[in-house]
């Protein structure tokens, strides 16, 4: 059975028009425009127990309002959402000591007291023994490193060590499914790979299932081998990561540094070219036939160095947005 | 036991706020003080003493019972979407607001106890708690109790109305400007004219403040504070299908903030 079944979600805000300027604000006196936004529409997918599962998607594509509609938050206007056999939005106690959601943006820590407070906070409302509590919260500061800062106000902390401290307070209770909006966001690179190693250990050691939002496609090829694209509410593409590359980049690219200029007629029989700005010069060459270009570079040109390799996930992704903006 | 521990730990979110709360207190001590002036001048056939009685209990009363929540559950928990953090735990979203309030009264209450204490030291102000028989005494102290649970329903109610509105602060003020008439913060509710006494009696908010404090002044006998209790209870099962009501529909259109 399926920990996460979503079937013909779709959610809709009302969102308030104003014309621009002081003519625009009279006619709101009166008459206010109203307009229905579909933030989710009418998407579905199944995640087993377990997996850990990257949900992509620019902004506003309806990522933060699935999760929200998954932990319970929002009420979806239109279909059905079972998490762990519950429906969220019912907000029983069961399911709530069985989830948690942590947002990049938004944060449970008490600012003026230590996040060890917030913890104790959460001891009890989660009715955590004492004996499980001081285990988890040694192993987590332990494994996150924050183990000298559980007793600083936490306005003292840096973003880093808050963030940390954020995912301490929401895995107290040891959620079976994780829902991680942005948690990386603005943090800075050592962090975010901290992070992501937590994460992938915390879904390893406890079998979690976690739905990870991101715009930094660095946590998504790290850890997820499933992914779901998402754009202006539409499911683009559901499935493994190493999918996704097959289908939507049946391309490499090599990149070149020339020793000397070169026939054009000759890198246009290659294949495409990206960028060429001598000495360097990047083509898009079919992936069937990249060895083959690869030798015909080496023996043709007088090439300083020579690299081939996928195409990043990011230029993919942004790729399958593209060809939906296009149909 | 859980209860007590998640109040013990607010209570210390509000120990690092204590600047804030005894500036919060001077402000509501004020009003009080210009009346108990103004009396000492007046010339009038009520004793002075249950007069300064009245408003010294009242600034203690404003302090311990009535419930600042409104703004907290409309600004930052519905429109900057704090509510999410209270949604997502398995705790009754209004008992976590509630033992978040209860610490700030406590100790705004503690002042209002201790400024008593410097008057009746120092400037000799004469204060009566009047209490003819025990069993009174009990009832005031559950009109007490009744106060500060319907202040608190009624407040988050209040905040409820940002699920709807996006500028809910004009609401709070007319329910300010209520309280302050009918919570009996200008002058005890049996010296306005007949009829408005009256309709000050059927509405709530002189069960949430006037009432318990006019007990301990002694202004009602027995069975008085006996049908002023019915009333408060009364008006606590009204408020709590309304926070009940309003939840639920509110959530429904609740955005959380960001899409």
């Amino acid at each position: 059975m399926s920990v996460i079944s979503v079937k013909n979600l779709v959610k809709e805000y009302t969102v308030y028009k104003k014309e621009p300027g002081f003519l625009g604000s009279l006619k709101s006196l009166v008459a206010r425009k109203y307009e229905k936004v579909k933030a989710v529409e009418n998407i579905s997918f199944e995640i087993e127990e377990g997996e850990l599962i990257g949900f992509i998607g620019p902004n506003g594509a309806g990522k933060t309002t699935t999760l929200k509609c998954l932990s319970g938050l929002l009420y979806p206007t239109s279909g059905e959402v079972k998490v762990l056999g519950y429906t969220p939005f019912d907000r029983k106690t069961k399911f709530l000591k069985s989830i948690a959601l942590v947002m990049g943006q938004k944060n449970q820590l008490w600012w003026d007291l230590p996040a060890m407070e917030t913890f104790l906070l959460n001891k009890e409302i989660y009715e955590i023994p004492t004996n499980k509590f001081n285990e988890v919260v040694g192993d987590l500061s332990k494994l996150l490193e924050v183990e000298e800062q559980l007793k600083v106000q936490v306005r003292k902390l840096s973003l880093g060590q808050r963030m940390k401290m954020e995912l301490i307070a929401a895995l107290l209770h040891n959620p079976k499914v994780l829902f991680l909006d942005e948690p990386t966001i603005g943090l800075d690179v050592v962090m975010q790979q901290n992070l992501r190693e937590f994460v992938g250990e915390y879904n390893r050691k406890y079998k979690a299932t976690i739905l990870l939002t991101s715009h930094y496609m660095g946590d998504v090829e790290a850890l997820c081998k499933r992914v779901i694209i998402i754009n202006h509410g539409k499911i683009l593409f559901d499935g493994m990561l190493s999918e996704l590359v097959k289908k939507h980049a049946p391309y490499k690219v090599i990149s070149i540094v020339l020793n000397n200029m070169p026939n054009p007629k000759f890198l246009e029989d290659l294949g495409e070219i990206e960028k060429f700005k001598y000495p360097e010069l990047v083509i898009k060459v079919p992936r069937e036939s990249a060895s083959e270009a690869a030798s015909k570079i080496l023996s043709r040109l007088p090439v300083e160095d020579v690299n081939i390799e996928n195409p990043s996930v990011e230029d993919i992704i942004r790729d399958v947005f593209s060809a939906q903006k296009a149909e | 036991m859980r209860y007590v521990k998640i109040l013990l730990l607010n209570l210390q979110q509000v120990f690092e706020q204590r600047a804030r709360s005894f500036v919060w207190f001077l402000l509501s001590l004020f009003g009080p003080l210009l009346m108990v002036l103004f009396w000492r001048g007046a010339s009038t056939t009520i004793s002075f003493s249950l007069i300064s009685s009245y408003y010294f209990l009242l600034v203690i009363g404003g302090s311990l019972l009535m419930s600042h929540s409104e703004e907290d559950i409309s600004l930052i928990d519905i429109q900057e979407g704090h509510l999410g953090n209270y949604l997502l735990k398995p705790f009754m979203y209004f008992f976590a607001k509630w033992t978040e309030e209860i610490p700030y009264r406590l100790l705004q209450g503690s002042f209002g106890i201790l400024t008593l204490f410097i008057f009746v030291l120092f400037v000799h102000i004469n204060i009566s708690i009047n209490f003819p028989k025990v069993l009174n005494i009990f009832i005031a102290i559950f009109l007490v109790i009744g106060g500060i649970i319907l202040a608190q329903i009624y407040k988050t109610c209040l905040g409820f109305i940002a699920f709807w509105m996006t500028d809910a602060y004009g609401v709070f003020q007319l329910s300010d400007m209520l309280i302050f008439v009918f919570g009996g913060y200008i002058v005890p509710l049996f010296l306005f004219p007949h009829t408005v006494e009256m309709i000050s009696y059927l509405i709530p908010f002189s069960y949430m403040i006037y009432f318990p404090v006019a007990a301990f002044v002694g202004l009602f006998n027995t069975q008085q504070l006996l049908l002023i209790l019915l009333g408060q209870i009364v008006w606590i099962s009204i408020f709590s299908l309304f926070y009940k009501m309003l939840l639920r529909n509110g959530l429904k259109a609740f955005t959380g903030v960001g899409q």
